[in-house]
């Protein structure tokens, strides 16, 4: 059964959509990403014009951030103070990243710098997050202890430690200066807007290894900062380009929708470790695809202006 | 003798012009009609046909053309290059001008064997004289202009948006001279627009007789109000799309109780 989408002027089969939708949705209710770096690609396969693609990503986004983040906050899992910190960093690193993207589109090498940011960040986070898992559950195993000792004697934690405005928020259990989640915010939305993505597969191994908070907590406080970047993203692509096809966003979330709860119920039978190292492998399984594209000859020499990678 | 030469000369004149009357009315002329010429685009549209059907000479063979009857649009294009050695990139956007939206194109001979390239360039007809009339900016060097072409059809034809073939023409002779008929596979990705079916008659390489008739594809009901509105109320509409989206997740959220927590 087939559907005509009135923006991106192209015909899909009705279950193709819902059934992406799901499998992202899923992801997004297991890790806190919002999945827009596998939804655009596979969405742009399916023939969907990749501005349409990245726009109406943004808008099915917002709905299955909407039902993670309620069902995590349901189980006490979002951290709303510190999700307002980092989203007030995002939006102001977005700014700046917009900015940086002018800079390099003005000096010709924007795609080669986004792209090569992009591996790099992916391949580093990715390798980082599967090491460091595979290192703890190994730990476990032995019954040795599993959690690092907090460093209380370490320059670094001395200096966050005496910065301004400390403050614990009760979802976290860490104490940080607000400074603290503020300033990865404003590199996340540097990076994400650079890179033009998201930015939750970024966010959350900095809540985990940076901020030192538990990993359902960080899932459900990404899906919270998730939702107002999408929500703001979503009216400026309507608004400005008009690239949001809302028959598509439809049948996108009717599945990303249930996949979030999905998501959410069975990432709670899984321990934080075993999150990670199923978030780590996804990530560095996106880094190959990456990198495979990037290095084999291209079939044509030619592709359609526009889009971004999710 | 003077009488009879004029009688001479009147009875030439009247045969000439017999024959002057005649010619026109031994040559078939040219009729089409293309069927289904007014495709609605509505929820469950996935493409459609059109029938091209009509009556030629016998003695003539034919070339089919569908493009917009609007004219031809601008389309932005990257180029991908090889980066630091290893990596493929998109390196310069490009600004094609003269794009037909939509190119289908049917003949009984391959048109190259019927017409020469002058007429068929000035005509549109075939892949050549598509990518002859395009303009490219910035301007490409000649052999990169040839590759990046070719590449642009390949692409469109991989949108089932371009399509050029020879022979899938059904011919059989008529009272009025033969009677021919083929089906064109409208692609669902060609958009909302008038298109012109065009047939040329071709005989001893020229054009003997051209005919044309209108198609019009375009969008109804639910399918119009979104498209409409997504361009003319934008801010509505991206609000409106926010609001689904926030409801069905809330909703989908309550459904499920928090997670299957409670």
């Amino acid at each position: 059964m087939y559907i005509y989408l009135p923006v991106a002027h192209t015909s899909v089969n009705i279950l193709i959509p819902i059934a992406l939708g799901l499998s992202v949705g899923l992801l997004s209710g297991l890790f806190g990403v919002g999945g827009g770096f596998l939804m655009t690609p596979l969405l742009i396969m399916l023939g969907i014009p990749s501005t349409v693609a990245a726009a109406t990503d943004s808008n099915q986004i917002v709905a299955a951030s909407t039902s993670g983040t309620y069902a995590h906050w349901k189980l006490g899992n979002v951290d709303f103070k510190m999700g307002s910190v980092l989203l007030a960093g995002g939006f102001a690193g977005g700014l700046v990243g917009v900015e940086v993207i002018k800079v390099l589109k003005a000096m010709g090498n924007a795609d080669f710098v986004i792209k090569l940011t992009y591996v790099l960040m992916l391949g580093i986070v990715g390798s980082y997050m599967f090491a460091e898992s595979v290192s703890a559950i190994r730990k476990r195993r032995k019954k040795q202890e599993v959690e690092e000792a907090p460093k209380a004697d370490s320059k670094v934690t001395r200096f966050l430690a005496s910065l301004p405005f400390q403050n614990s928020p009760a979802g976290s259990g860490v104490t940080h200066s607000y400074l603290v989640p503020g300033f990865f915010g404003i590199f996340v939305g540097l990076l994400a807007a650079v890179m033009g993505v998201g930015g939750g597969f970024l966010l959350v191994p900095i809540m985990v290894y940076m901020l030192r908070m538990p990993m359902h907590v960080v899932v459900g406080t990404s899906l919270f900062q998730i939702l107002f970047n999408c929500i703001e993203v979503t009216f400026l692509q309507a608004f400005t380009n008009h690239t949001v096809d809302f028959m598509l966003a439809l049948l996108l979330l009717v599945g990303s929708t249930l996949g979030a709860q999905v998501g959410t119920i069975f990432g709670r039978k899984l321990k934080g470790e075993q999150l990670k190292i199923l978030l780590a492998i996804l990530v560095l399984a996106v880094t190959v695809k990456m990198i495979t594209d990037l290095t084999l000859t291209p079939d044509l020499l030619l592709g359609p202006a526009g889009g971004h990678g999710g | 003798m003077k009488h009879n030469l004029t009688k001479y000369v009147v009875l030439l004149i009247a045969v000439l012009s017999g024959f002057a009357v005649l010619t026109p009315s031994a040559w078939a002329a040219l009729t089409l009609k293309a069927n289904h010429d007014d495709i609605q685009i509505n929820l469950g549209y996935h493409g459609s046909t059109v029938s091209v059907a009509g009556i030629s000479d016998p003695s003539v063979d034919l070339i089919m053309k569908i493009t917009p009857a609007s004219g031809n649009a601008q389309e932005k294009m990257m180029r991908k290059e090889r980066e630091a050695g290893i990596l493929w990139m998109n390196v310069e956007q490009l600004t094609l001008d003269n794009v037909p939206e939509l190119y289908l194109i049917k003949s009984t001979k391959p048109v190259a064997d019927l017409l020469d390239p002058a007429t068929l360039k000035t005509e549109g007809i075939g892949y050549d004289a598509v990518q002859s009339s395009l303009r490219i900016t910035p301007t490409p060097s000649p052999e990169q202009r040839e590759k990046l072409l070719g590449d642009f059809i390949k692409y469109k034809q991989s949108l089932n948006v371009y399509s050029q073939s020879v022979g899938d023409v059904e011919m059989e002779p008529d009272p009025a001279g033969e009677s021919y008929y083929t089906v064109f596979d409208w692609p669902y990705q060609a958009p909302p627009d008038d298109y012109m079916v065009t047939v040329y008659a071709v005989k001893d390489g020229k054009i003997q007789d051209k005919a044309e008739s209108p198609v019009k594809v375009e969008e109804t009901g639910t399918i119009k109000a979104l498209d409409d509105m997504a361009r003319n109320n934008a801010a509505l509409y991206g609000t409106a799309a926010i609001g689904v989206a926030l409801t069905a997740g809330f909703g989908v959220g309550l459904v499920f109780k928090g997670g299957g927590s409670h």
